[in-house]
């Protein structure tokens, strides 16, 4: 009956911050040896101390930049989470509707990204909107392939017992398939925030150099066309750190949520 | 079917299990266990062929009267469980005719027609996201009882089985014991007439069976529902009811019938009788007879 409380969260998110961090540590202390050991050049390999100085100085640039490309990749994350879960729920009630449309999914998932964003930046401007809807095209699939599962591998055992009930459609639908789902829509979720991360990026990429919308993407993309290596990296390191806090954040939030589903309590 | 033998010679005159000898052979105390002439469920020749075609029942045919206990004993993969599916209404069978009270039980019954059966699965079946009170609730919910009611209802029940504390546990935080006694009185919450009950014990240690044996018995005896119960034990099926049927292997039939006659409250200790030792013996043969 044992639940694990704050403090506990605390410790295990101790445990887990841990070892990352001294391992970062220790790389950021070997690249740093070896940018000075074999004075490598500052547009091939930046030495961490000049990333770091540039992380400073275009500070208030980079912050913005992650402020802008976060709330993209978000957006397109909840859009997909939203849409995705309304697919999923179609394509567990009726297997024609399923079996019409699930090749488009497929496709969805198949098709080169890079081939249809410039489409995307035709049809919906270079800017917010299409960020967050390449964002969210990216990142789309898992969750509609995950719920869908979810929702339709129920054991037949809670099926008839639903159905000794008489229960509805609908019944079966709130009662029995969606809080089944749960545990696959979060998995799914997990691939789809790292996804909407990179989407948004892509999107920023795509939209040019010249907009308005100066994501990381547009910096990474500038800095790579100046040779700006230093502030490549120090954009890279901002994508990076924005990817983690948004997987943190979804693993966070599911094991809230699934304390229930993952029998809680025993042995732990 | 002229197979069909009626055990009802047992000489029962040890008195080590209960003392009462006020029976003749082959009689029942009908008054003191509620049992009633009316039919509950009656089945004339009733078949079914899977698709396949597996023929999972050839030919069955029994009666429950209101208020009786009737055991089903059988080989594996005799069609035990879908005979209980076909009282229960989850399937139709496809030759014969099965009625309930009169009624023909369908599976496309409306929603919020109150149900007249409780089913106990062999393992608990309880849903893991929802907590034992919940789990317990989940009947009234579908069937639309008002909400107001299902607390007292939900009480009952829980004391019923002495889970009380456990109201907020999750089923995973249960023994299995405690798994299946949340499944009994889910399956009962509804005050079903009739209950069915597919080996529900299998998978538990003797002790705990044991237990449990008798709490159903005491359960019975208080709420005056009928029961098919199916098990692979004969002993559990001596104990607990009134009549055992014995089918054969696939296609399924019942080959032979057993009156039980001990009197109810049957006290844990008839098990160590000699007539419950003959009478599960005797079983145990014609069910060994049966399968070869
Ligand atoms: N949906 C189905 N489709 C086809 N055949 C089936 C189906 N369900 C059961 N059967 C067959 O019908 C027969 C009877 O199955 P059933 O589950 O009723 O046996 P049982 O007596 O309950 O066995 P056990 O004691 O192992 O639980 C089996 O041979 C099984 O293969
Ligand atoms: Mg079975």
């Amino acid at each position: 009956m044992k639940q694990i409380g704050v403090k506990g969260i605390f410790f295990r998110a101790w445990d887990w911050l841990a070892p990352p961090a001294i391992l970062f540590c220790m790389v950021i202390l070997c690249w740093h040896a070896v940018t000075v050991a074999f004075k490598v050049p500052k547009y091939l390999v930046p030495s961490p101390l000049s990333v770091a100085q540039t992380m400073y100085e275009r500070g208030g640039d980079l912050s913005h930049a992650l402020r802008l490309t976060g709330t993209a990749a978000l957006l397109g994350f909840l859009c997909s989470l939203i849409v995705g879960f309304v697919v999923a729920l179609a394509f567990s009630q009726s297997a024609l509707i399923r079996r019409s449309c699930y090749p488009y999914a497929i496709f969805l998932q198949t098709v080169p990204i890079v081939a249809i964003a410039p489409l995307i930046i035709t049809w919906f401007g270079y800017g917010f909107h299409s960020v967050v809807i390449v964002s969210f095209m990216i990142s789309l699939f898992p969750i509609i392939t995950n719920t869908s599962t979810g929702l339709i591998t129920v054991d037949a055992r809670f099926l008839e017992l639903f159905a000794i009930y008489h229960s509805s459609r609908w019944q079966v639908l709130w009662k029995l398939r969606v809080p089944n789902c749960v545990p696959f829509l979060i998995a799914g979720a997990k691939t789809s925030s790292g996804l909407s991360v990179i989407g948004a990026i892509v999107g920023e990429f795509f939209v040019g150099v010249s907009s308005d919308w100066r994501g990381l993407g547009h910096y990474i993309s500038d800095a790579s066309g100046n040779m700006n290596t230093t502030l490549l990296f120090a954009a890279v390191l901002n994508c990076t750190l924005l990817g983690l806090s948004v997987f943190v954040l979804v693993n966070v939030l599911g094991y809230v949520v699934l304390r229930r589903w993952n029998n809680p309590g025993r042995g732990t | 079917m002229s197979q069909t033998r009626t055990t009802l010679n047992c000489h029962c005159d040890s008195p080590n299990w209960g003392g009462h000898s006020n029976y003749k052979s082959g009689q029942m105390n009908i008054s003191s266990t509620g049992i009633s002439k009316e039919a509950l469920v009656s089945c004339r020749d009733v078949g079914l062929v899977f698709p396949g075609p597996v023929t999972a029942l050839a030919a069955v045919s029994f009666r429950l009267r209101r208020g009786e206990l009737v055991s089903i004993v059988g080989p594996s993969g005799c069609g035990k469980s879908t005979l209980l599916r076909l009282i229960a209404g989850l399937l139709n069978p496809t030759s014969g005719s099965l009625e309930l009270t009169g009624e023909i039980p369908s599976a496309s019954g409306k929603s919020g027609d109150r149900p007249d059966v409780g089913f106990v699965f062999q393992d608990a079946t309880l849903l893991p996201w929802r907590s034992v009170q919940d789990n317990i609730r989940l009947p009234l919910e579908l069937l639309h009882v008002p909400r107001p009611e299902h607390t007292a209802r939900i009480q009952t029940a829980l004391e019923l089985v002495g889970l009380k504390e456990f109201a907020n546990a999750f089923p995973a935080q249960l023994s299995g014991g405690m798994r299946m006694r949340v499944a009994l009185v889910r399956a009962l919450v509804t005050q079903p007439q009739l209950l069915l009950l597919d080996e529900p014990f299998g998978a538990l240690d003797e002790i705990t069976r044991q237990r449990l044996n008798e709490d159903l018995l005491e359960l019975w005896q208080r709420q005056h529902w009928s029961a098919v119960f199916i098990t692979h034990n004969v002993f559990e099926a001596v104990f607990l009811s009134q009549r055992v049927l014995v089918m054969s292997p696939r296609p399924g039939k019942i080959v032979a019938e057993f009156a039980i006659p001990f009197e109810y409250p049957r006290a844990p200790d008839i098990r160590g009788s000699a007539d419950f030792a003959r009478l599960a013996a005797e079983i145990s043969l014609c069910l060994r007879k049966a399968a070869t």
